[in-house]
């Protein structure tokens, strides 16, 4: 148990200490700032505007950390064979993975509250800018996909994780975890344009298959984006946060161990 | 030659060449990109898929392109071509499939389609889909109300969907009367200056504040004109056949300017228009 704490604090502490996570954060900020005179183009929905450039700029920004630092920190034992190190130490390989998942856990956790905070300032300054009683705008929804987004950042650091069990450099990994992104965020548009059934387009039941295979296989990360709803201060149904977390638990889970049983039998040339 | 200055010479030469060359590296890319028409609007679903999940951050760049027919062409709205407004009507519905909940681009899209466009039908397609988006905003069922009466002449369906706003929280105490006057059909023009009131007082944007209140001025000029021809009437005995009698009759001083540039008549039916029928004459 110590091992695997130690080793989420040594996973965080590398990953903060890494200079990349400074340009993302440059580059954020930047961001933030920009939001400042472009909702300067709008008329009404100014709140809403600066609300969604903020919440876009944390999930880009964490997508960015999670697919190279977080990549990165997760192979990097295995790309430079330090692994051999680890190995040989009292820490079963199981441990290992859960203690490197946690270690991103916590740099994403920490990063998310950074520019979850920076974030809110433009959403505020637009808010004392203009009032309208038609715009709506709840900080508790906001606050809500916030956490939604550090969710979907985590996840996809489970399937990084997942992924470089596997494989033997960080390269693939981090392809397969973008197209597994790209996937997981556009499966439910492919199927609500399917229902739709355009007159005259026949949809073979192959592709309408392979879909529906996709839609199980890969993480519906459309779940955990609720950037609408919290621009507009719409709540949320009943029950919605409950699942969206329990599906969150699920799916983390089985990749997290589904990779500390690939790694328990990988052998090391 | 020193060793360390040629990167330096190398460097210098790209750069002036760089500098020297870009605006013909422009020239070049407009001759590829002069196809690239206003006419090109991607459909809803490409573009949901697209954006992957930053779809609202779609929704407020492509209306920032749309707007900019708002900046650009409104000061020239009689150039303005059928195709203009199709252009401007595709990308706010494009818009408002990606954030249905969006305010801005409908209230843009009814102001242009309605009033400038003649497109009243495509403007109520529009609020419509806010007014079922939207479920707790009156304003736009206001609005289809207003298009319905004023546009369409259909004082049920606009008398519903203004029992509709009314019911929604915020509305105006008003529209309740303002719907059973509607109902019976009566005092057009004076229903129309009430509804443009409130239109100019809600108003925030001062470029659209100054469209209502000349609306609002040509309203009100009507309301004057429709009172006199009252006054004739009873006075005569008989419909006067041209405003000009009026002046004669010594019942006006004289016949008021259309802000828009028209001229005020008596229709066939005895009522007030203008030639410029409240927009710019040419967008019709």
């Amino acid at each position: 148990m110590r091992g695997l704490l130690s080793l989420a604090y040594i996973t965080f502490v590398e990953g903060i200490r890494s200079r990349a996570i400074f340009g993302i954060f440059i580059m954020a900020i930047l961001m933030f700032a920009a939001s400042l005179t472009l909702t300067n183009l709008f008329m009404r929905d100014i709140v809403k505007v600066a609300a969604d450039l903020s919440l876009a700029t944390i999930s880009f920004s964490g997508l960015l950390m999670v697919l190279f630092i977080g990549n990165n920190l997760l192979s990097k034992d295995i790309d430079k064979r330090t692994i051999y190190m680890v190995i040989s130490r009292p820490i079963s390989r199981a441990q290992y993975m859960f203690g490197k998942f946690l270690g991103l856990f916590l740099l994403i956790i920490a990063s998310t509250i950074f520019l979850g905070i920076i974030s809110s300032i433009p959403v505020y300054l637009a808010g004392i800018d203009y009032e309208n009683s038609t715009v709506i705008f709840k900080w508790n929804i906001y606050l809500i996909a916030i956490i939604m987004i550090a969710m979907k950042l985590a996840l996809i650091a489970a399937v990084t994780i997942f992924f470089t069990s596997f494989t033997s450099t960080s390269f693939i990994s981090l392809v397969l975890t973008i197209a597994t992104y790209i996937i997981g965020t556009s499966t439910e548009t492919v199927r609500g344009i399917l229902k739709m059934k355009t007159e005259g387009i026949e949809i073979s039941p192959a592709i309408e298959a392979i879909i529906q295979g996709a839609y199980y296989i890969f993480p519906n990360l459309s779940t955990f984006d609720i950037k609408l709803q919290a621009s507009h201060g719409l709540t949320l149904p009943e029950g919605y946060i409950l699942w969206a977390i329990t599906y969150w638990l699920i799916y983390t889970g089985i990749m997290v161990s589904a990779a500390s049983i690939i790694m328990n039998r990988r052998e090391f040339p | 030659m020193n060793l360390t200055m040629k990167p330096l010479i190398f460097f210098l030469i790209f750069l002036i060449a760089y500098i020297l060359f870009l605006p013909n590296f422009e020239t070049s890319r407009k001759t590829i990109k002069m196809e690239e028409v206003k006419g090109l609007t991607l459909p809803p679903a490409i573009v949901k898929l697209l954006s992957l999940e930053f779809r609202n951050i779609a929704a407020d760049l492509l209306f920032i392109r749309a707007s900019q027919f708002y900046g650009g062409k409104v000061e020239t709205i009689d150039s303005s071509t059928k195709e203009d407004w199709q252009w401007l009507y595709r990308n706010i519905d494009l818009v408002t499939e990606l954030d249905p909940y969006f305010q801005d681009p409908y209230y843009m899209g009814n102001a242009f389609l309605s009033w400038d466009a003649g497109m009243v039908k495509e403007a109520n397609s529009l609020l419509k889909k806010a007014t079922y988006a939207r479920d707790w905003d009156w304003m736009f069922p206001f609005y289809l109300g207003f298009n319905n009466f004023y546009f369409l002449g259909d004082n049920k369906t606009g008398a519903e969907y203004l029992r509709i706003a009314s019911q929604r929280p915020g509305a105006w105490d008003f529209l309740t009367t303002l719907a059973a006057r509607l109902y019976y059909m009566e005092g057009k023009t004076e229903a129309a200056r009430a509804f443009m009131e409130k239109m100019w007082e809600n108003e925030n944007d001062p470029k659209r504040k100054q469209f209502y209140l000349a609306r609002l001025d040509v309203l009100n000029k009507i309301f004057f004109l429709e009172k006199a021809v009252d006054v004739y009437e009873s006075r005569i005995g008989l419909p006067p056949g041209e405003l000009k009698a009026l002046v004669k009759a010594k019942i006006i001083r004289e016949i008021p300017r259309d802000p828009y540039g028209g001229s005020f008549y008596i229709d066939r039916d005895g009522s007030i228009k203008t030639t410029s029928n409240l927009a710019s004459k040419h967008s019709r």
